[in-house]
């Protein structure tokens, strides 16, 4: 027979264990209900690119420090896909800063850099919205920083006219204020839609 | 009869069956809705949406669309699979009576290549050619986005 204090012991130290299991619970962070939303918790930090802005700057995670960052990835030679969702992310940025949310960006990853030179993804983002930032560089370098954060592209053959189309991912990263990503949009997507869950997940 | 009145009786004819053809073609399908995508600067690609009816009580299958506004025009569809975008040419469209068409961003499409003017219309007149050999001809409005 086991001798009293030895179960006296066992209890409490039972009474800790339920205890501390439950104060663990309670800690963590409790999962955002959103919308259409992937929520990443932890969040995932983001690698650094050799990529430019439409504007000949460096782009890197500094440009997304302090501000939380909607990212699509596409082509300026797309007429369908990536105008429509420039299109809603226009909206959506419309009604999260009417929301209060002053600290949000639109930034467009060319998978397409033979085409969208800086010039040409200044000249196509001022159609949707002076701010927006266009993102390029070498094919090498965007196939590097997109694998690094699971988006994938493929180039097709050109046509009779010389044109060709470009398959991507179709997703919309959410990047925080410290350049980590936090979330994600997977079509299909719409603007109002958006723009909740970021302002949910914004916080 | 003489060879004049003949003559006069054939042509009267001939441009009673262009009027009938041509009135069948303009009310067998109405394409509702119908917009074009006011492209970014610089940009000669662009997209056409509408909703497609066919008023017939028989299938029309659409096998070209062309326009005098445009260097050309044709049926594309976009398509997110396993979360990858694409877009690919379609060879013809199937309208069935009493089954509306939706061509609308993010699916179906008409893919335009290069406005011939310097000044961008209101609107362009898009023909599209059946198998029969019909034309239907449809006004698009350029838009800067869906219509409300």
């Amino acid at each position: 027979m086991k001798p009293p204090y030895l179960i006296g012991i066992a209890i409490v130290s039972a009474a800790i264990g339920v205890t501390s299991y439950q104060l663990g619970i309670q800690n963590q962070p409790k999962p955002l209900a959103t919308k259409i939303a992937t929520v990443l918790n932890p969040p995932r930090l983001m690698a650094e690119s050799l990529l430019v802005q439409h504007d000949g700057t460096p782009f890197s995670n500094a440009t997304m420090r302090d501000k939380w960052t909607l990212m699509f990835f596409g082509f300026t030679y797309c007429p369908d896909i990536c105008p429509t969702t420039m299109q809603s992310l226009m909206n959506s940025v419309s009604k999260v800063e009417q929301a209060g949310i002053e600290n949000v960006q639109v930034v467009f990853v060319s998978v397409d850099p033979e085409r969208d030179t800086p010039e040409r993804l200044r000249e196509y983002l001022s159609h949707f919205n002076e701010d927006f930032i266009g993102v390029t560089g070498h094919l090498a370098d965007i196939e590097e920083f997109t694998r690094s954060i699971g988006v994938v592209f493929a180039h097709h053959s050109p046509d009779e006219t010389g044109y060709y189309a470009v398959d991507h991912s179709a997703v919309i990263l959410v990047i925080n204020e410290k350049g980590e990503m936090r979330g994600l949009f997977s079509a299909p997507y719409n603007w109002e839609d958006i723009a909740d869950d970021l302002i949910n997940i914004h916080g | 009869m003489s060879k004049t009145n003949s003559k006069q009786q054939l042509t009267s004819l001939l441009f009673s069956l262009l009027f009938a053809c041509t009135s069948y073609a303009q009310q067998s399908i109405n394409v509702s809705e119908a917009w074009v995508r006011i492209p970014p600067p610089g940009m000669q690609m662009m997209a056409g949406y509408g909703t497609f009816t066919n008023l017939t009580g028989n299938t029309i299958e659409l096998v070209d669309a062309q326009s005098v506004s445009f260097e050309s025009v044709g049926f594309h569809i976009s398509e997110v699979v396993d979360g990858i975008s694409s877009m690919r040419k379609l060879d013809s469209i199937i309208l069935q009576p009493d089954e509306p068409a939706v061509f609308e961003p993010g699916s179906r499409h008409l893919m335009i290549y290069t406005l011939k003017y310097d000044t961008q219309p209101e609107g362009v007149q898009i023909d599209f050619i059946d198998k029969l050999g019909a034309t239907h001809s449809v006004e698009f409005r350029f838009l800067k986005s869906a219509p409300e």
